[in-house]
């Protein structure tokens, strides 16, 4: 009775599914336009963009971004003499290092064991690698009657580097259910998630190991990846394969790239009631380059972080307190547990209300030092970072880089080590032997 | 036909307390899942961050004011609280049973109902930490397991399962595969809708259609299996009229035909991106109802499971 029960109803679902038109297709999905682009005008009701200037901005976001299942950025001319084509996974997350390589290569040969072993007994066509590789799938058939189909089928499982389809396929499942599928910050489960998921699309990162407050290198992005921001609802990714997280790195990136080409776009239509096709690759043309050029703005560390002694650690409370200097006690307060003077205003209905916003117009709490749970990472070297460059699209500003009207800077590299110490005594609780 | 189910020669009264608890705990079964669904039909599984240690505080403690300062964490934060009550209560039917039922079979299921419900609390909390949509669709499928082995234990609980040896039915080896079968396409058929509503999330809008389509398909199934189980289980009351067999077959047709018009009526008012009341009250109550159902089914196939062909229970078997 068993197998007659399973074959009608296996036979009733596959022709219920046929006539339901149930194919198992990939799902269809489109990047959206960010709110403050479809906003209306308050006073008159309309929108702030014309429509159709909207219709022109995603169709030229698509042209230069491709979309959600087809992601792909457009070469431009100038890019051809140079022989920099962005499509080309490796050289355009920049050249990765030797040891990036052998490391993926290693990844490589566990990850696609059985297909390489199937190679090995030249079974071309069982080592096919599962469809969610369905892009390495494909360059796969197309090998199909190459005479040197073996050797070739080797070097891709090897080399697998994830395609931007497939990373987005990637992104869709982990990472759109919080940040949006187009890197808006507004995926359902966002709405709830206090702080809320980052917004990609301003192309400001709040935990980089920038000097300024550039935009983060892959380097940032995979390190955010592999630590998750402890604090948040932003876990760890580091259970994933690495060539995952180098392919969702990039996936950011694509999202961070055309929200900023948006972003600009819009701005340059609001000004001037429209752009055009060459407004927009001078534009895209601009981003890209902020993002090529990104490791040039990457904080290097003179020489070795000197050791927390109570004189640095002293010396770091002095600077803390001194308003005339670091002045942190400002928002961060004078027990370091983010009280400070700053921090509160009164609104016109005489409410206690925060008075930082951050880059996305939300309250920004300076950070209760004494809890010791750093978002960014509680190791010296990261409260470093966070000191010296400060904290982009936040009120936390970084002292590293300030210098009086003589072009001396302000502080040295030992006194901002002193303040890292200081900051790790309150959170760990050795401050009051100081 | 006159009823001749055997009952078991006399033997120490069973201490009401394993009883007592696990009933408990099956009441406790039915907020926690109202809560539960409620958090998926919300979208609030990250509404509270953390998982023992939420938002700085010790779970079980966490503020009032925290706990009411919207409807995505009193959902999540409730349904966290149900969780562990239903945990501590079993943790008693446990001990209860153990110390006062002679019984390894009542023991080991309730000690096993035990195991499910940590590890269903462990995917929960590991799907916060992580804040992973796997685990959460994971969680909401094991939910299901938790389900039928606390039917079970519930059903091995009773007075009336233990007062019964056997209960005689011609066509009792049919009446045992069917209830078993329906069990298990029902807990498919959960897990397909499981599969439909933490869609919503992840960016599947575009496919949503095909997996509701599945899961329609899959209520067909269950219709065509629990309604022939009914008719069975009544032909089983006639046969044995002191058995439960009457009234599990008119709560499964009560609650497959409330199922179907739930669904439908829950899928025709479905908007995942603006949940209303009315839309929150018919997917709780679709989940609810699906629970029931299982539950309704682990109860027939157990009850089943406890049918001899007529002519053995003349001959004494047991």
């Amino acid at each position: 009775m068993i197998v007659r029960h399973a074959v009608a109803g296996a036979a009733a679902w596959c022709a219920l599914a046929f006539l339901a038109g149930c194919d198992g297709a990939r799902p269809v999905l489109e990047h959206s336009l960010a709110p403050e682009t479809t906003a209306l005008d308050e006073a008159t009701g309309e929108p702030r963009l014309a429509l159709a200037v909207q219709a022109d901005l995603r169709a030229e976001l698509e042209r230069l971004f491709g979309t959600p299942h087809a992601p792909r950025y457009a070469p431009l001319p100038e890019w051809r003499a140079s022989g920099f084509d962005p499509n080309q996974p490796f050289e355009s997350v920049g050249e990765l290092s030797s040891a990036e390589r052998d490391a993926l290569r290693a990844e490589n040969l566990g990850v696609f064991e059985d297909e390489l072993e199937e190679l090995d007994d030249a079974n071309f066509a069982d080592a096919r690698p599962a469809e969610r590789y369905f892009d390495l799938a494909a360059s796969f058939d197309a090998l199909a009657t190459a005479p040197d189909r073996v050797e070739r089928a080797r070097t891709l499982l090897t080399d697998r580097y994830p395609t931007l389809a497939e990373s987005a396929e990637s992104y869709r499942v982990k990472c759109s259910h919080c940040h949006g599928i187009s890197g808006g910050g507004d995926g359902r489960t966002g709405q709830f998630l206090d702080p809320k998921p980052r917004d990609f699309r301003h192309g400001v990162f709040k935990y980089t190991g920038q000097r300024e407050r550039a935009v983060p290198r892959r380097a940032d992005l995979l390190e955010t990846l592999e630590r998750g921001l402890q604090g948040t609802a932003m876990p760890s990714f580091r259970g994933l394969p690495l060539g995952e997280r180098h392919g969702l790195a990039d996936y950011v990136r694509l999202l961070a790239l055309r929200g900023m080409v948006e972003r600009r776009l819009a701005g340059l239509a609001a000004e001037q009631g429209d752009f055009t096709r060459d407004d927009a690759d001078a534009v895209y043309a601009e981003v890209w380059e902020l993002w090529q050029r990104a490791d040039e703005h990457a904080l290097v560390l003179a020489d070795v972080p000197p050791e927390a002694t109570p004189e640095r650690v002293r010396r770091g409370r002095e600077l803390f307190h001194d308003t005339a200097r670091a002045n942190c006690v400002q928002c961060h307060g004078e027990s370091g547990r983010g009280d400070g003077p700053a921090v509160w205003t009164v609104d016109a209905e005489g409410e206690r209300v925060l008075a930082l916003r951050d880059e996305w117009g939300r309250p920004a709490e300076p950070r209760d030092l004494t809890r010791g749970r750093f978002r960014g990472g509680d190791r010296p070297i990261d409260l470093y970072r966070r000191i010296w460059a400060g904290i982009p699209g936040t009120p936390m500003p970084g002292i590293g880089g300030t210098r009086g009207s003589d072009g001396v800077p302000l502080f040295t590299s030992d006194e901002v080590w002193c303040l890292v110490h200081y900051v790790r005594a309150l959170a760990y609780g050795s401050a009051d032997d100081v | 036909m006159a009823s001749t189910a055997s009952t078991p020669s006399a033997a120490p009264a069973p201490s009401p307390w394993p009883r007592r608890l696990i009933v408990a705990a099956g009441l406790v079964l039915l907020p926690l899942f109202a809560f539960g669904g409620s958090v998926t039909t919300l979208g609030a599984g990250m509404a509270v961050t953390g998982w023992w240690n939420a938002e700085g505080s010790f779970m079980p403690f966490f503020p009032i004011d925290k706990w009411f300062r919207d409807l995505g964490t009193f959902v999540e934060h409730s349904h966290r609280q149900f969780g562990l009550v239903l945990g501590l209560l079993m943790i008693a039917a446990v001990v209860a049973t153990w110390l006062r039922d002679p019984r390894p079979s009542a023991r080991w299921l309730v000690t096993g109902a035990l195991a499910a419900i940590g590890v269903q609390g462990w995917i929960g909390g590991s799907r916060v930490l992580e804040n992973s949509p796997g685990l959460a669709f994971l969680h909401g499928t094991f939910s299901q397991f938790v389900i039928a082995v606390m039917a079970a234990a519930w059903v091995h609980q009773s007075t009336a399962w233990q007062a019964t040896a056997s209960l005689p039915f011609t066509q009792s080896a049919r009446l045992r595969r069917l209830a078993i079968l329906t069990a298990v396409i029902v807990f498919v058929q959960i897990g397909l809708g499981a599969w439909y509503r933490h869609a919503l999330r992840t960016g599947l809008e575009g496919n949503l259609h095909m997996r509701i389509g599945i899961h329609m398909l899959g209520a067909i199934a269950v219709l065509g299996h629990v309604l022939p189980l009914a008719k069975r289980l009544r032909a089983a009351a006639t046969e044995a009229p002191a058995s439960p067999f009457a009234s599990l077959a008119k709560g499964l047709t009560i609650l497959v035909v409330a199922q179907l018009v739930l669904g439908l009526v829950a899928w025709m008012v479905a908007r995942p991106e603006d949940v209303d009341f009315f839309q929150w009250l018919v997917a709780t109550a679709h989940v609810l109802g699906g629970a029931l159902l299982l539950a309704w089914c682990v109860a027939a196939a157990m009850w089943a499971s406890r049918t001899v062909p007529s002519n053995a229970v003349a001959e004494g078997v047991r």
